[in-house]
């Protein structure tokens, strides 16, 4: 078969399998052949371990929650486990990366919110005690009390 | 069990060969998909059904060469074609994908069963094997139960299609629920449930398909037994390019 | 602000090293260089399934069954989200997956010249593995550094998942190695196959002007020959450590400069091939596909139908 008959039959085929018009996506392309309609998109997030966060790691085509479901452990976990994966309508989630106002920026000085914007270390020193890190608190939180 | 005897091992072989070979030819007819399922997603979802089927066979044909059999790789290579003891359902080559979501739907539905069946066997080596596969199964089950409500609920040629394709595959369950020459053997491992599975599998499913508005259509009566060994050339075909690689070297390293 | 000031700036950040996401603005020279460059990679994933698809039923051994099945697997999964990746970028023209993969079945996007041709040996399985997944790897990592940060983070993931199939390819290329002398004849059969069509795929000496602003914007970083280049001295010492023959009489490195000189695939034919799908496969791969996408239209329409209903029952 030619290109050319190749692409005559494609036509042929996208009429008798119904095309629909004025779906979705419908638009002319090229103005030959109607779109079909899309399965629709979800957006994916997979959750490692119990003490991450799920993270974004793509998407999938879907034409139900559960499809989706079944579809995101296929597309994103077929080597590891997860601890839980979600999924959500692509076109229910909003970006602040479109609408500058509520994108978080560095703008001014933030460093006195910062555990890095103190020096209370050679303070300490100067009354001849120690300094304390949030890491040492929390190692000493594993060690069994009255060590 | 703590002793197994040699009559033992050979009436769990017997049990379990019908078993393995089911999920070894479920898996190799189902790697057909690669690459033609209706959209990608639904492909990785088909491969990975298709690896773990594989896996279970390999799981089941490695706790019967720790009973003597031969080895894995050699039920799957160097069998003959009388030897498999697989059904007709997961034989017949890939055809459309309603007729695929019936097919797979009534096997899954059924191995599941049989698995849970099984459980009631005292071998450690299979418990322990079955314990893998169930969790797997389950996902198998689920896959192909959204998708025969999808097609059922997919509107009115998709209904027709599949209704069609469930009196297909219903012409040819009859040797599903054979145990050839197993039936004795389940007495021996207490296992006489497996050889009552039907009136459990035509339950759940009748169930299933009234809930989805879809007919029962009329099961055929088996015209040859795969539990049997009777496969007829098809299989012969299929066994013949299975294995067509490794025949160069049969005892070679691949 | 006005459309040139727009581009300028955009060519800025990119200038900058900064990283571009789907959402953001883009000039619609840069949009359709991406379309054009991501739809190709993951179309080729796509195609790439049916040489090896074939093997699959056939594998030797139970273990290089499921590694075949599962590396398959993962090219159609590269396929799924690099295309998703190209349908998000086409939204503005309202294209999505259907016409994403019409374009493959009416000749409006092309696919790698490898996957045109034949695959007649299970060594041909292995060499692909080996060489042509190896030759994907050097081209994806220097796509790692992509200023379209949805391409560059998913390359990430495919990389990963490209270095087991380049293991997998190994392994079947070091056993048939040490292997009968028939296995070794057909592993050579094989080389000699492949390796013009690896002379190819990096594309010609010269690269045509939508590379070259590829470069321009960071969308690929390297030239054709450089990639070659990787390529060749790569393989050429593995190869011959084999023991097997490397079809180019005209294959040397240049002691100075450590260029590698070979001889020029047939240019032209390859052309033509991905151009026209006119290679010896080309036509019975896209007529798999065709029935795929085409003859299973119904399946998907019926899968959004059925998801209306879920949905309007609530459950």
């Amino acid at each position: 078969m030619t290109a050319k008959e190749g692409r005559k039959e494609g036509r042929k085929e996208g009429r008798k399998e119904g095309r629909k018009e004025g779906r979705k996506e419908g638009r002319k392309e090229g103005g030959s052949v109607m779109a079909i309609e899309e399965t629709p998109v979800y957006e994916v997030f997979v959750q490692a371990d119990a003490l991450s966060f799920p993270t974004h790691v793509g998407s999938v085509r879907a034409s139900s929650p559960e499809f989706a479901l079944q579809m995101a452990r296929e597309a994103f976990c077929r080597r590891e486990a997860a601890h839980d994966v979600w999924v959500a309508r692509a076109d229910a989630i909003t970006k602040a990366r479109s609408d500058s106002a509520t994108l978080p920026r560095q703008g001014t000085d933030k460093r006195y919110r910062l555990p890095g914007g103190y020096d209370n270390a050679p303070h300490w020193k100067r009354f001849k005690a120690m300094a304390m890190t949030i890491e040492e608190v929390a190692a000493d939180m594993r060690t069994k009390p009255g060590r | 069990m703590e002793t197994v005897t040699p009559a033992h091992r050979e009436a769990l072989a017997d049990i379990l060969l019908p078993i393995a070979d089911d999920a070894w030819i479920a898996g190799q007819r189902g790697s057909e998909w690669l690459g033609m399922a209706p959209d990608l997603e639904e492909d990785l979802a088909l491969s990975s059904i298709s690896q773990d089927a594989l896996g279970h066979a390999q799981l089941l044909y490695d706790v019967l060469a720790e009973l003597g059999n031969r080895e894995a790789d050699e039920q799957v290579y160097a069998r003959p074609a009388s030897g498999w003891r697989h059904c007709r359902l997961v034989q017949t080559p890939r055809q459309d994908w309603a007729d695929f979501v019936a097919r797979r739907y009534c096997y899954e539905t059924f191995d599941d069963l049989r698995l849970h069946a099984l459980a009631g066997a005292g071998h450690a080596p299979l418990q322990s094997a079955l314990a893998k596969i169930l969790q797997e199964k389950l996902y198998h089950v689920r896959h192909f139960d959204t998708w025969l409500q999808t097609l059922a609920w997919g509107g009115t040629q998709s209904r027709a299609r599949l209704q069609e394709a469930m009196a297909g595959v219903f012409s040819e369950l009859g040797d599903l629920f054979s145990w050839g020459q197993g039936a004795s053997a389940l007495a021996m491992w207490n296992l006489t449930a497996l050889s009552s599975l039907r009136p459990l599998w035509e339950s759940r499913v009748r169930a299933r398909l009234e809930q989805l508005g879809l007919e029962w259509p009329r099961v055929a009566a088996k015209k040859s037994d795969g539990r049997l060994g009777e496969h007829g050339p098809e299989f012969s075909d299929l066994l013949a390019e299975m294995t067509s690689v490794r025949a160069m070297e049969p005892a070679g390293e691949w | 602000m006005d459309d040139v000031q727009r581009v300028n700036d955009f060519k800025a950040r990119i200038g900058a090293g900064e990283k571009i996401e789907s959402t953001d603005w883009m000039p619609k020279e840069y949009r359709d260089l991406l379309i054009k460059q991501i739809h190709m990679h993951g179309i080729s994933e796509i195609m790439g399934a049916y040489p090896e698809k074939e093997w699959v039923g056939k594998a030797p051994t139970i273990r290089r069954k499921l590694a075949l099945n599962a590396k398959v697997q993962d090219e159609i999964g590269h396929g799924q989200m690099l295309l998703r990746l190209a349908e998000d970028l086409s939204r503005p023209y309202g294209r999505g997956r259907e016409a994403l993969m019409d374009d493959v079945l009416e000749g409006r996007v092309k696919f790698h010249n490898v996957f045109h041709l034949e695959a007649p040996t299970w060594a041909d399985a292995g060499v692909i593995g080996f060489m042509v997944d190896g030759g994907a790897i050097i081209t994806q990592a220097m796509l790692l550094d992509s200023s379209y940060a949805p391409y560059a983070r998913m390359l990430k993931r495919i990389v990963a998942e490209e270095s087991f199939h380049m293991q997998h390819g190994e392994s079947v290329v070091l056993a048939l190695a040490e292997g009968s002398e028939a296995q070794r004849a057909m592993l050579q059969g094989a080389i000699t196959r492949w390796w013009p069509a690896m002379m190819y795929f990096f594309g010609p000496r010269m690269m045509g002007p939508s590379s070259q602003k590829m470069m321009d914007y960071k969308i690929r970083t390297m030239t054709n020959e450089q990639l070659r280049q990787k390529f060749i001295n790569r393989y050429v010492p593995r190869i011959q450590a084999l023991g097997m023959a490397i079809p180019d009489p005209a294959l040397y490195q240049d002691a100075a400069t450590r260029t590698w000189h070979y001889t020029d695939p047939d240019w032209e034919w390859f052309t033509a091939v991905v151009h026209h799908n006119s290679g010896p496969m080309s036509q019975a791969r896209l007529s798999l596909r065709r029935e795929a996408h085409r003859g299973q239209q119904w399946v998907r329409e019926a899968a959004i139908e059925a998801g209306r209903v879920l949905q309007e029952r609530g459950a």
